[in-house]
């Protein structure tokens, strides 16, 4: 399972990056945000960082404490935040960019689909978000 | 604070100083946000009579508390300062993604005071506030200069404003430019290259705080599933309005000479934006998405792309200089976009210029060899370069703005120099469209298509209403002054008019202050505070001079004496008796003096204003 983004909907609006702090901040911040819109100047298109939910994910494998490990019932990569150090290998590999970084717990995070039902995809009012299954 | 990020940042360029101030919860209460209080800080610290260049001015960015939250329409922030245009305080409004991200790094305003001494650029990056060498960039365009200091930062994440050439050369209507949006009109950009200051880049970590999550989420599905159904916004934006405009007969043309352009349906939004359209942009929180980035594939100008052009760029370099060749119109613009120029402005002085040309006044020696004819496209592009550069003795005089070029070629071409108060006339009728007459007139700008705004009620009536009778547009402009200057507080986007309120300050307004500050007003309270700001901003009209001789002297000649000759509003214009019946009436209403126009001292005395001056 994972978010889908059709790049020629997306209005850069935001309205995902602020749907998805407020589900995790309960605030709008969107340093917190686990989706990020890059705000490129047209005709560069917008270009839109959430995790691929990767197959062979290379966060997983590089992770040196085992933080980073698949739901086998959903299909999703979550941080098991108890392990994680704050190395950033994952941040590293990550060919997506969307691992980030908690810079005073010193943790990552990254989009876990909201344990199954998105915010964000929820919110998105062009439908430029979709849940892939 | 809800809503807030409880801060003011101060800079003064001169001594590279600057100073973390929290925004009082008091001014809040008395001004919301956005213009309310930065006219309140003006009125404090700015110094009377002030020329727009001097290293005194002082240019605010402005933010209000829905700013950085869900709230849709409120990816917008305003500049205000004193306008090089005009000499009066000015508001300019932007959207993008720079307001929020001035809340993010922790301030609801920043002020800038001070004048540095080489070209410089401002860096917010939270706390960290810097100010770097930006003789690398001085002399770039405005899309250049972005990606240059966001290369420079090393982050993406930065929005950034800043100004191009037209600002550097201080054009008096140049743009302050961010992302593909323009703090377009009265030539703030202007103020900006005075103080040596080409840009501000902003990056912010904090978070905006609201007192209720669920109800603001409530509140953005209700508006953002009624924007979705907006008949043309989501799917035409703006350039939708220009062949209904047309049809009505109220389309500025040949320099307002005619308000019916032949060529309408080859710039009409219905008609590009299939053939044109790359893809929509939206501002921040914008589910109505009404920017379209249009692109031209073959012809002369292939390869011109620019957002929109907006309904009011097809109407200033348009119908008005009548160039229906949408590449030639396309390339103008984007040339306007990049060299910072206020689209309405560029268009409506090559359109005077046209029109001194098509009579004599200036012949092919003055225009150094452009044959400037209505309709020319390429006279039109070249124009926009030389105004943007001050290149020639047209050039420089043209990048005065139309009132001073008026002044100075003189032969009687007063009579058809298209502004208000020194500000150039957008895309609204002041004939065709009586109530605007008065609107310009009695706005703090001049000739500004917010301050009034008549046109949201006026365009959906009937013929004989909108230009034949003047007996309600007093109390149209009253109420709809009272809305305009509420939403720049707060600040919202214009175009949700019709879910917030398009004729007067109204519950969905009590209902923002409600879901992003957890303030309670009641509708009395929003009537007041509206009153106030609109009477502070008089205030400040008057301490530099400004009362009714310069409201009833406002409109162009052609608006009183030249009925439009031809089209569906044929013969409408306003008739001298007609406008004063309509100024005494806004000024009763106003509570202003019907001699001066100054406010009485019982109404300054009602909104807490008896103040010392």
């Amino acid at each position: 399972m994972r978010i889908n983004v059709d790049l020629s909907k997306c209005t850069g609006c935001g309205i995902c990056e602020l749907s998805c702090s407020l589900k995790y901040e309960k605030a709008f911040n969107l340093s917190k945000a686990r989706i990020r819109v890059e705000k490129n100047i047209p005709p560069k298109m917008f270009k839109v960082y959430v995790c691929h939910q990767c197959s062979d994910a290379p966060c997983i494998s590089s992770c040196p404490t085992g933080a980073l490990n698949k739901d086998s019932h959903l299909d999703i990569v979550k941080v098991d935040e108890d392990k994680c150090t704050g190395c950033l290998v994952c941040v590293e590999v990550c060919p997506y960019k969307a691992i980030w970084v908690d810079h005073v717990k010193m943790k990552v995070f990254k989009c876990e689909l909201c344990g199954g039902s998105p915010f964000c995809v929820d919110l998105c009012p062009w439908n430029a978000l979709t849940v892939e299954r | 604070m809800y809503g807030y990020a409880g801060a003011i940042l101060k800079v003064d360029l001169k001594t590279g100083k600057f100073l973390k101030e929290p925004l009082s919860e008091e001014l809040v209460k008395s001004y919301i946000g956005g213009l309310g209080v930065s006219a309140r800080i003006l009125y404090d610290i700015l110094k009377p009579n002030l020329d727009a260049f001097s290293p005194e001015n002082i240019i605010i960015f402005a933010t209000g508390p829905a700013q950085g939250t869900l709230i849709p329409g409120s990816g917008r922030g305003v500049f205000v300062a004193k306008s090089p245009l005009t000499e009066r305080i000015f508001n300019s409004n932007i959207g993008g993604y720079l307001a929020n991200e001035l809340k993010y790094a922790g301030y609801d305003l920043l002020i800038i005071t001070g004048k540095s001494e080489k070209p410089v650029y401002l860096v917010i990056d939270d706390e960290n506030i810097e100010i770097r060498d930006a003789s690398r960039i001085w002399g770039k365009t405005t899309y250049e200069t972005q990606e240059i200091i966001k290369e420079e930062l090393g982050d993406q994440r930065f929005q950034v404003a800043c100004i191009g050439p037209a600002g550097e050369n201080l054009v008096k209507y140049s743009a302050i430019v961010h992302h593909i949006r323009a703090a377009g009109r009265g030539g703030l950009a202007a103020v900006m290259g005075s103080k040596n200051l080409k840009a501000f880049a902003i990056r912010g970590t904090k978070s905006i705080e609201v007192p209720n999550v669920e109800a603001i989420v409530e509140f953005y599905k209700e508006i953002a599933e009624k924007c979705k159904k907006h008949p043309f916004l989501p799917t035409y934006g703006t350039p939708a309005l220009l062949g209904t405009i047309n049809k009505m007969g109220c389309l500025g043309t040949k320099n307002w000479q005619s308000e019916f352009f032949k060529g309408a349906d080859n710039i009409d939004g219905y008609t590009t934006i299939p053939k044109h359209k790359l893809y929509d942009v939206a501002c921040m929180v914008c589910p109505l998405r009404c920017g379209k980035v249009q692109k031209i594939d073959a012809g002369k100008y292939a390869g011109a792309i620019a957002k929109g052009p907006e309904y009011e760029t097809l109407y200033s370099l348009g119908s008005l200089v009548c160039v229906d060749d949408f590449g030639a119109l396309v390339s103008a613009a984007r040339l306007c976009d990049e060299y910072g120029l206020d689209t309405i402005s560029t268009g409506v002085v090559i359109a005077f210029a046209m029109e001194c040309y098509e009579k004599g006044i200036l012949t092919k020696e003055d225009t150094e060899g452009v044959d400037l004819k209505f309709g020319d496209g390429d006279a039109l592009n070249e124009m926009v370069k030389r105004i943007a550069f001050r290149k020639g003795l047209l050039g420089n005089l043209l990048a005065e703005g139309v009132k001073k070029a008026s002044e100075v070629i003189g032969c009687g071409s007063q009579f058809f120099a298209m502004h208000f108060k020194g500000l150039e006339v957008p895309g609204h009728s002041p004939r065709g469209l009586k109530g605007w007459t008065l609107g310009y007139s009695v706005g703090w700008r001049g000739g500004s298509h917010h301050d009034g705004r008549v046109h949201d009620i006026e365009y959906s009536r009937t013929l004989e209403e909108r230009a034949f009778k003047v007996d309600d547009k007093p109390e149209i402009v009253y109420k709809t002054v009272c809305r305009v200057v509420l939403e720049e507080s707060l600040i919202t986007c214009r175009m949700y008019g019709g879910y917030y309120g398009s004729r007067e300050p109204s519950e969905a307004h009590i209902k923002i202050l409600k879901l992003t500050t957890n303030i309670d007003f009641t509708l009395e309270d929003l009537w007041k505070t509206a009153r106030r700001i609109r009477t502070l901003i008089r205030c400040l009209e008057v301490r530099d001079g400004f009362d009714r001789k310069d409201d009833i002297n406002a409109p162009p000649l052609r608006v009183l004496y030249e009925p439009i000759p031809e089209g569906p509003s044929k013969g409408a214009y306003t008739s001298p008796s007609e406008f004063r019946f309509m100024i005494n009436k806004f000024y009763k209403l106003m509570g202003w003096d019907l001699e001066t126009g100054i406010p009485k001292q019982e109404v300054l005395k009602e909104l807490g204003l008896d103040m010392p001056n």
